[in-house]
């Protein structure tokens, strides 16, 4: 049984009488330890699937199971020791007047779990960041730390799924290369299943086993790695997305004639 | 002779903490050809691009051994010769057309305020000009742009919305920072291919500026690299694969491929440099 069941989701946007649906009749199940993409452009409701399933989008059809369970709503407690989710800007996702200490700390509290003090530690040697950092203010770290802690925090009620946002997408090219190190560290270690979102093709063909192209919030395509990396789409559009893509490639590309 | 000559060019911020070095001693030269400048965060290559403007606000200091465009000295200049410059003959592309565009002006109207000031157009020609600058960066229907707000704009319809501000003066040389790095992909594509179409038609000179090394590669005819403000390494684009400096090597080695091995990806080993 796969752990993530999505099946005909509708995420419907309504503002001052006009109705946008993001996100139309999408349906999609990743296997325990699977890692799954999601790629699309600006606008394609990538984003807002992963929302819908932590209940951050209003869904107005389809089902969304975890586990074989229907999801809660609104989604409770039992929910995020579940299922966690990293966002795209390590600037804007943690609390700017909070210490490092206070943001890992604050899942424990709510779920009333011991040794605070012993997991914060652990969570930050994880995610390779020295115990020191405890007492930091987001400020006073660099990018690629500030999404090294967005995604300790995530992971300090062990959940079994990650939803990453485009994870990397505001990071230098060597900073990124070490956060999907890390990712992919810390996904074999714990056992993790990764539903991850990117506009970069080559990101997710590194990280993920399989992957769903979506256009203006519909399914343009599901494809196997191996398919991706052989050329064999089916569609014009992920075929589109991958010469995008594959023209930045040095190696096997030609130069546009000047 | 060349169109921009660059000699030992230092940017210095004097701060609390003292003095921080930006750019630590860049020279170059451009004839009418796409220059690339890559490099990480803090690398220095937004300061290079906005020295050349002398776009560099106080406490930062701009200091260079020479600094010539098209033979006129532009470290000396006086503020007056600058302004007679900038836009005009060296134009500028921002990177983000959310924070560059006016939010509470229509396009039209900031397309048409420099014709009309600086080149003193009366309304209907000003309209005219703006309108075949929009389709000249394919903009498909321009005068509903004319009337838009940037708000309603998407990000590429902004960003050359910007690229078309800086075309009408028909600059010599046109310095683009990140033009293209809060775009989708294929929408990147298309807006480089209107860059190269213009460098090619107009003979411009071109610098443009990135921290996307394949980019660049495909982009430009030669690439500088920075790092911590010194230039690492300048090398042809159509050999960038053969680069020698252990970091532009890290920075090509560090980029995911698809269809790439499923190992760790070799991480940059910053203590080397």
């Amino acid at each position: 049984m796969a752990l993530i069941e999505i099946e005909n989701l509708t995420v419907t946007f309504r503002a001052k009488g006009r109705e946008v649906q993001a996100v139309q009749d999408v349906s999609l199940s990743v296997d325990e330890r699977e890692s799954y993409g999601l790629v699309g452009e600006s606008g394609s409701g990538k984003s807002t699937i992963l929302r819908a399933i932590c209940g951050m989008a209003p869904v107005t059809g389809g089902t969304i199971r975890i586990g074989g369970q229907p999801v809660p709503t609104p989604r409770g407690r039992a929910f995020s020791t579940e299922v966690q989710m990293v966002f795209q800007d390590p600037y804007a996702s943690l609390h700017p007047r909070h210490t490092i200490d206070r943001t890992l700390s604050e899942p424990l509290a709510i779920h009333g779990m011991p040794d605070r003090d012993a997991r914060v530690v652990q969570a930050l040697t994880d995610v390779g960041l020295p115990p020191a950092f405890r007492f930091r203010y987001p400020h006073q770290l660099s990018g690629g730390q500030r999404q090294r802690v967005a995604i300790a925090r995530a992971l300090m009620l062990r959940p079994k799924i990650l939803l990453l946002d485009e994870p990397t997408s505001a990071l230098d090219a060597s900073v990124q290369a070490e956060v999907l190190n890390l990712l992919n560290r810390l996904r074999a270690e714990q056992g993790l299943t990764f539903l991850m979102v990117s506009h970069d093709l080559a990101v997710i063909d590194h990280m993920c086993d399989r992957i769903m192209v979506l256009q203006h919030g519909r399914t343009v395509e599901e494809i196997t790695r191996d398919d991706l990396a052989g050329a064999r789409m089916t569609t014009p559009y992920a075929r589109s997305l991958f010469a995008a893509s594959a023209d930045r490639m040095l190696e096997g590309s030609e130069r546009p004639a000047p | 002779m060349s169109l921009l000559e660059v000699k030992n060019l230092r940017v210095t911020f004097d701060t609390e903490t003292g003095k921080v070095e930006a750019v630590r001693g860049v020279s170059f030269s451009l004839g009418h050809e796409r220059l690339g400048i890559v490099g990480e965060s803090g690398s220095g290559k937004t300061m290079t691009g906005r020295s050349v403007l002398r776009l560099i606000r106080p406490p930062g200091r701009i200091e260079a051994d020479a600094m010539t465009f098209d033979g006129q000295d532009i470290l000396h200049a006086s503020e007056r010769e600058m302004r007679a410059l900038r836009g005009k003959r060296i134009g500028m592309v921002m990177q983000d057309p959310k924070y560059s565009l006016n939010p509470v002006m229509t396009v039209g109207r900031q397309l048409t305020e420099g014709l009309r000031l600086r080149d003193g157009l009366g309304r209907a020609d000003a309209t005219a000009k703006a309108i075949a600058a929009l389709e000249a960066v394919q903009i498909r229907d321009p005068a509903r742009v004319m009337e838009a707000y940037p708000h309603e704009l998407s990000g590429g319809m902004g960003q050359r919305v910007m690229i078309a501000m800086m075309l009408i003066p028909e600059p010599e040389l046109l310095i683009a920072d990140e033009p293209t790095s809060a775009l989708d992909v294929t929408v990147q594509a298309e807006v480089l291919s209107i860059l190269d179409g213009l460098v090619r038609d107009r003979g411009m000179g071109l610098i443009f500026i990135s921290h996307d090394l394949r980019l660049v590669a495909r982009f430009c005819d030669r690439v500088l690299v920075m790092h911590k403000g010194l230039v690492v390494e300048e090398i042809a684009a159509a050999h960038l694969m053969e680069a020698k400096h252990p970091y532009t090597r890290g920075l090509l080695n560090c980029l995911p491929r698809i269809g790439g091995p499923r190992e760790p990806l070799p991480v940059l080993d910053r203590a080397g440099f």
